[in-house]
């Protein structure tokens, strides 16, 4: 089991604290540490310095601050796919265009969408990528 | 009757009736029971192949190449860390085509400077193993530009294993571009009534204990209703719209059975795993004239879950096509 880390902004705290019982539960060592917005990438990479190899980051945060967690991972020799991005209840789901690839925000996965890049009606489905932080949207015909 | 039927009696091959001879006698039939199952029924193969060049190779790298060139974005992905195993898996590939097919490519390689030659579309690729600046195109970008195989490379990482690389042209309505980087686990649309009892993990597990150089072969069939080899999601709209077209009369020319051949490789120095996907496509009118897949593929079709129908795309059009091979049966039993 590796260990784990939580990264998680005070606004999504609750789907942090969520993370870490859960991940308690599968019987890993885990970690859930808060941190600021906007997120400082010094203080990041501060956190990140002494953890064990093959630590795997778990991020609650908002867009701007993951782009920032992710270099400052990379840089302090983290891989991509050491670094998740946790489910968040953030009451927006984001719908990838399966025709352009367009991330599409949306209230509800229950309601069609109209791709705001290419126009194509799109059916959301439960298929859920945490690389692109989207489920995928597929074409209504 | 089959085609060595008519060769018989007609004495005489046209060139149509060669190509379909050889198609049919290439053609990876993947029906061993007549009735459906689902299940990972991967064999080992020995000699290890990764891949087969086919009649079909020419045309076949003409078109992966057009795709490639004019939807890249949608056909290569890769992440910055699967450099190493796709150095490794172009070697591998170029070592391949030339032990296994002599007389239409070579490779040499001397320390670490590498000669590849290949005689059937007059090119040759020469570079320094490793040394990026000597290749134009990404490893696996390069060396897919030569076999017919979409070819997909999964990171083993401690966890699990990722989609960390992939050349895909050919897909069956999926999205390179939404999976990479993806989990093996969460790659796959849920299939009806097998995520439940843990297929996906058992899968997972049969390919993490795969041992370096094995090769290990599964067919996978579906049903399309075109004969075009590129049909992935992004062009759903252009395609799919042809299962409303089906009819009883119809159907034995739309209608196409797929297979893909699929092949999983551990690469011995990096400990990814080679996924390689050669697609094959048979026509209908060709599939019934070879009396026992004609029965198989009746019988497999007629006990497809309605789920499974669903799941294939298949359900739009499957009275028609069940009508239409019921009708042939008759044909055939009143000897017409
Ligand atoms: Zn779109």
């Amino acid at each position: 089991m590796r260990p784990i880390l939580i990264l998680s902004e005070v606004r999504f705290k609750k789907d942090g604290l969520k993370e870490k019982e859960l991940q308690k539960e599968n019987g890993s060592s885990v970690e859930l540490k808060l941190i600021d917005s906007p997120v400082d990438r010094k203080k990041i990479e501060q956190i990140l310095k002494d953890k064990p190899l093959g630590t795997m980051l778990i991020l609650y945060t908002g867009g701007a601050a993951r782009k920032r967690i992710r270099r400052a991972a990379n840089s302090a020799g983290f891989s991509h796919e050491d670094v998740r991005i946790g489910k968040m209840d953030t009451g927006t789901y984001c719908i990838f265009c399966s025709q352009c690839h367009r991330i599409n925000r949306t209230a509800s996965l229950e309601k069609s969408i109209i791709c705001i890049s290419c126009g194509q009606h799109l059916e959301p489905s439960n298929h859920y990528s945490s690389f692109q932080d989207a489920y995928l949207g597929y074409p209504i015909l | 009757m089959g085609y060595y039927g008519i060769f018989k009696i007609t004495g005489r091959l046209d060139v149509r009736e060669v190509i379909q001879v050889s198609r049919l006698n290439g053609f990876p039939f993947p029906f061993t029971k007549d009735q459906y199952t689902y299940s990972n029924n991967s064999v080992p193969l020995d000699p290890a192949k990764t891949i087969t060049v086919t009649a079909d190779y020419k045309n076949e790298l003409e078109l992966k190449r057009k795709l490639l060139q004019k939807h890249h974005h949608r056909c290569f992905r890769s992440l910055p860390l699967s450099m190493e195993s796709q150095w490794e898996i172009m070697l591998l590939l170029f070592n391949e085509l030339a032990s296994c097919n002599p007389e239409s490519f070579t490779f040499q390689k001397k320390g670490d400077e590498c000669l590849f030659q290949n005689h059937l579309l007059e090119e040759e690729e020469a570079f320094v193993f490793r040394d990026v600046s000597t290749i134009a195109l990404e490893p696996l970008d390069l060396v897919g530009r030569h076999v017919q195989e979409d070819l997909i490379l999964m990171g083993d990482r401690h966890n699990g294993l990722f989609l960390e690389a992939g050349q895909l042209c050919f897909p069956s309505n999926w999205s390179l571009a939404f999976v990479q980087g993806m989990e093996f686990k969460s790659i796959h649309n849920p299939v009806p009534g097998i995520q439940n009892d843990g297929f996906i993990d058992k899968v997972e597990r049969f390919i993490s204990k795969i041992r370096p150089g094995t090769v290990w072969e599964r067919k996978n069939w579906s049903i399309t209703v075109t004969n075009m080899l590129d049909t992935p999601l992004e062009t759903y709209s252009v395609w799919g719209k042809h299962r409303q077209e089906v009819t009883c009369e119809n159907a034995g020319d739309l209608i196409h059975l797929r297979v893909e051949v699929q092949r999983l490789f551990r690469l011995p120095m990096n400990h990814d795993v080679l996924f390689t996907i050669h697609t094959y496509l048979l026509q209908l009118n060709d599939l019934i004239q070879q009396e026992s897949w004609f029965k198989s593929f009746y019988q497999n079709i007629k006990t497809l879950p309605e789920e499974i129908a669903e799941y294939k795309g298949i359900s739009t059009y499957r009275t028609e096509l069940i009508r239409f091979l019921e009708n042939h049966m008759e044909k055939e039993r009143r000897g017409q």
